[in-house]
């Protein structure tokens, strides 16, 4: 049996009983756990994340759905307190007719959805069906995201982000998240989405692993992933910094998505962050998070963790 | 903060387990009250169907033991069953054997017995003035004591065994006890030699042969004697059926009494609380009894109805006011059942969370592992996990069905329910007509209904949104998870144990603070990041 803590390997019982449970204030939780919160949150802050076109909180307002819908051409039905990217539908286009019957949706998964089967996704959502804890939840109709042409040769469909996890507001780790065949357009490690560790200071792609092992060419595409470099990687590091100054919660992952016009943009945050990003490294978590601790008291102003995350990490 | 949570810890570990040895050491109490469940259910049983030419044979010959009163047990009732197959008259036949119907051989059908015994052990030597005294008849002294039909070869050997073990002086009893020492010490146990022939001569013989031994030797002396048949149980805890030996026996008549001479527990006089007396006077049935291919035997013990141990409580209460104040056998049976069923629970956790924390398995849900635990006890574990996969998969059939109809949550998950009570009662008929499916007690309850119904909704999702391999791994560890609380649940001794000392639920606390404090790696954590050291 190997030695973890030799590589530093934070594990789960010390990820919650050391990070989530005494640096994660509880009060905090809705700011990320609730889509709509974070979207208004950031909205109100000012830093980039998707448009939020239309949102749906309980079953009357679907009454006028219909017209709000009109003049969209392509978004996302989202519940807002869904987790791992269950519950959202995407939709490419949208064909919108006067005629409620007559208004089709064409979805990611080349399908065409009609206008009942929409709203019965959105009351699926409204009863509770996705989220965390079957609770009654909300809809959000938000603008889709745009694929940076970096990527054109690492997906073969849905959208990469890039997951950083911050400790204190200083980023400690990130890796660059690329949906797959067999993970079915989502970005989740366990459902065989590729995972690839970047290196901090350079937006470099270190190593990619999937399903637990270490891979050295995307399984879909073949492309290659030595030398490759995530564009737009200092703005992706403040964009992410910025956004942990918003909420009071310590041990914090971001999720980044780069769009080709307008750079980084946050999707969304999480106050439970996974430990994946740990093998897509080949790096434990453990010497840089005691790293940050003893070093945040002087660490006031942004630049000043950016910098210290970019000499260190 | 860190200070007292250890104390707590220590506290919660350590007053249980004083508060245990306290009560045993120091008060000389007793830790469960003592032969809690001496009643048995033994089931005897005959069917032809799978019998080879040699006991066809036999076949025409069968006949059942019939449990009987005796001093060392009593039997609450007995049941015969099918009715039909058995001479009618033969039930209450007083020389205590059943004997199937010439109609039945032919139908082959199933014949089974069941009796509820209650063992007490009876020793017949201590002087006993519940023990009346009989007579026999001239006849019944003639045929006790004949030794006519023996060759005179085996009869002349006898004599001469006899003679040299004892002296003709000695008096009756006296002579009894050298046999029985004879053989206890002297014979070699061989499980298929049966005749007195052989036990003479090679001094050797089954429990049947060493019976007939001492019968004959006691003979030689007119002493009147038989073989009587019954069954020992050999203890196990906590298993709901048991091994046991059948016996045979030799009684003597002195003073008035038939006195059990057993080889087989190197008993003199007595018959000990686990043993189950079948049958008396045996020798004509005896090769039947024996044959487990024609008399099938199943011994099981009746715990619940004898719980609560009147004596115990008794005894508490003159000898320790105070905790016979605090102890649960002051509640109704009902009640009592009540905690006994839920007593283990607190440990069932301790499980969970050392195999969520410590090994690192995932499961639905927090507590559904136990929850479906409780639903097997509920049931019985065939019953349990069969009913359990039926409805997973046709619970995962409607849903996939229903999600193209577009039916809102609600109504489907009331559908869900309606069909997990078809099913339930689906499954109850099947149980009640197969017997293969037995259920615990006979009983049902309402609660596993609302169990499954919840799993299943949660089962689905995950089975549509995380894809199969991921379901199967979590339905795999929620399957071990509550399968591991199942057997810690149907441990009896252990239920006996907090029944009787409640405080020992404190230390579910202490170990549960124990485990939460646990901060290492969990075991799957060492395969899941193993491919960190390979390469650089």
């Amino acid at each position: 049996m190997i030695d973890l803590k030799s590589f530093g390997i934070l594990g789960n019982n010390n990820r919650i009983a050391s990070y989530i449970l005494p640096h994660n204030k509880r009060s905090s939780y809705p700011y990320v756990d609730d889509k709509l919160k974070t979207a208004k949150l950031l909205e109100s802050s000012g830093l980039q994340s998707p448009k939020l076109y239309s949102k749906i909180e309980k079953m009357s307002d679907t009454k006028n759905l219909h017209e709000r819908l009109k003049g969209l051409n392509d978004f996302v039905i989202k519940p807002a307190r869904g987790s791992m990217g269950n519950g959202i539908t995407i939709v490419n286009e949208l064909k919108w007719n006067q005629k409620e019957s007559e208004t089709h949706f064409l979805t990611s998964n080349k399908k065409s959805m009609d206008y009942s089967a929409f709203i019965y996704q959105v009351s699926s959502i409204l009863s509770g069906l996705y989220s965390l804890n079957g609770q009654p939840d909300r809809v959000l109709i938000q603008q889709k995201l745009k694929v940076h042409p970096f990527f054109n040769d690492l997906i073969y469909k849905g959208v990469p982000d890039v997951r950083i996890i911050l400790f204190k507001g200083v980023p400690v780790m990130a890796m660059l998240r690329l949906p797959t065949l067999i993970s079915r357009g989502k970005g989740n490690l366990h459902q065989g989405a590729v995972g690839c560790g970047v290196e901090l200071s350079s937006g470099k792609i270190t190593k990619a692993i999937q399903r637990n092992r270490f891979i050295k060419k995307h399984p879909d595409t073949d492309q290659d992933f030595k030398g490759l470099k995530i564009p737009y990687w200092e703005e992706s590091l403040r964009l992410a910094v910025n956004s942990a100054e918003l909420v009071d919660i310590g041990y914090l992952g971001v999720d980044i998505v780069i769009q080709p016009d307008s750079g980084p943009i946050i999707l969304e945050m999480n106050a439970r962050p996974g430990l994946s990003i740990q093998l897509a490294n080949q790096s434990g978590l453990l010497p840089r998070l005691e790293l940050v601790e003893s070093k945040v008291d002087e660490l006031k102003s942004i630049d000043s963790k950016i910098n210290f995350s970019v000499e260190n990490f | 903060m860190r200070q007292f949570k250890n104390f707590l810890i220590f506290a919660c570990i350590l007053f249980p387990l004083l508060a245990l040895i306290y009560k045993y050491y120091f008060l000389n109490m007793s830790l469960v009250p003592k032969s809690v469940s001496n009643m048995w259910k033994i089931e005897i049983s005959t069917r032809t169907d799978n019998l080879n030419l040699i006991d066809l044979e036999k076949v025409k010959k069968i006949k059942l033991p019939k449990p009987l009163t005796t001093l060392s047990q009593k039997v609450l009732n007995t049941k015969i069953q099918p009715g039909k197959a058995i001479e009618p008259s033969t039930s209450e036949s007083p020389d205590g054997v059943v004997t199937p119907n010439k109609s039945w051989i032919k139908t082959k059908e199933k014949i089974q017995l069941t009796s509820k015994v209650k063992l007490n052990g009876f020793d017949y030597i201590i002087p006993n003035p519940e023990v009346k005294k009989i007579k026999l008849s001239k006849t019944d002294f003639q045929k006790y004591t004949s030794l006519e039909d023996l060759e005179e070869s085996v009869k002349q050997d006898l004599i001469q065994v006899a003679s040299s073990l004892v002296f003709e002086n000695d008096g009756a009893m006296k002579k009894l006890e050298k046999f029985f020492f004879y053989v206890s010490d002297e014979f070699i146990f061989e499980s298929k030699v049966d005749s007195l022939e052989d036990a003479i001569t090679i001094k050797s013989g089954s429990y049947l042969g060493q019976a007939r031994f001492i019968s004959a030797l006691a003979r030689v002396y007119k002493i009147p004697s038989r073989i009587s048949f019954g069954v020992q149980i050999l203890k196990q805890f906590g298993k709901k059926t048991h091994k046991y030996n059948r016996v045979f026996y030799s009684e003597v008549f002195i003073e008035g009494k038939w006195i059990p001479i057993n080889t087989h527990d190197k008993k003199f006089g007595l018959i000990s609380d686990n043993f189950i007396v079948l049958h008396q006077d045996s020798e004509d049935f005896a090769d039947i009894f024996e044959n487990r291919a024609l008399v099938s035997i199943y011994v099981e013990p009746l715990i619940y109805e004898n719980l609560k141990s009147d004596f115990y409580v008794d005894q508490l209460k003159s000898q320790h006011p105070f905790w016979s104040a605090v102890s649960l056998h002051k509640f109704s049976l009902s009640i009592q059942s009540i905690f006994f069923g839920i007593l283990l629970i607190p440990f069932g956790t301790v499980i969970l969370s050392f195999m969520r924390i410590m090994v690192g398995i995932n499961t639905f849900g927090i507590f559904t592992p136990i929850l479906l635990s409780l639903f097997f006890l509920e049931t019985s574990l065939v019953f349990g996990l069969l009913f359990f996969f039926v409805v997973v998969a046709i619970g995962l059939m409607q849903r996939m069905l229903l999600d193209k109809f577009y039916i809102l949550a609600v109504p489907r998950l009331s559908i869900l329910l309606t069909i997990v009570i078809l099913l339930y009662i689906g499954f109850a008929i099947l149980a009640e007509n197969s017997g293969f499916l037995s259920v615990n007690n006979g009983t049902l309850n309402y609660f596993p209904i609302v169990i499954i119904t919840v799993f299943i909704e949660r089962f689905s999702i995950y089975f549509i949104e995380e894809g199969a391999y991921n379901t199967i791994k979590t339905t795999l560890g929620t399957f071990s998870v509550s399968l591991l609380c199942y057997l810690l649940l149907s441990v009896v001794w252990l239920k006996e144990l907090i029944f009787n000392n409640p405080e020992l639920i404190v230390l579910a606390i202490g170990v549960n603070l124990l485990i939460g404090n646990y901060k290492g790696y969990r075991l799957l954590e060492y395969l899941r990041f193993h491919q960190i050291a390979d390469e650089a």
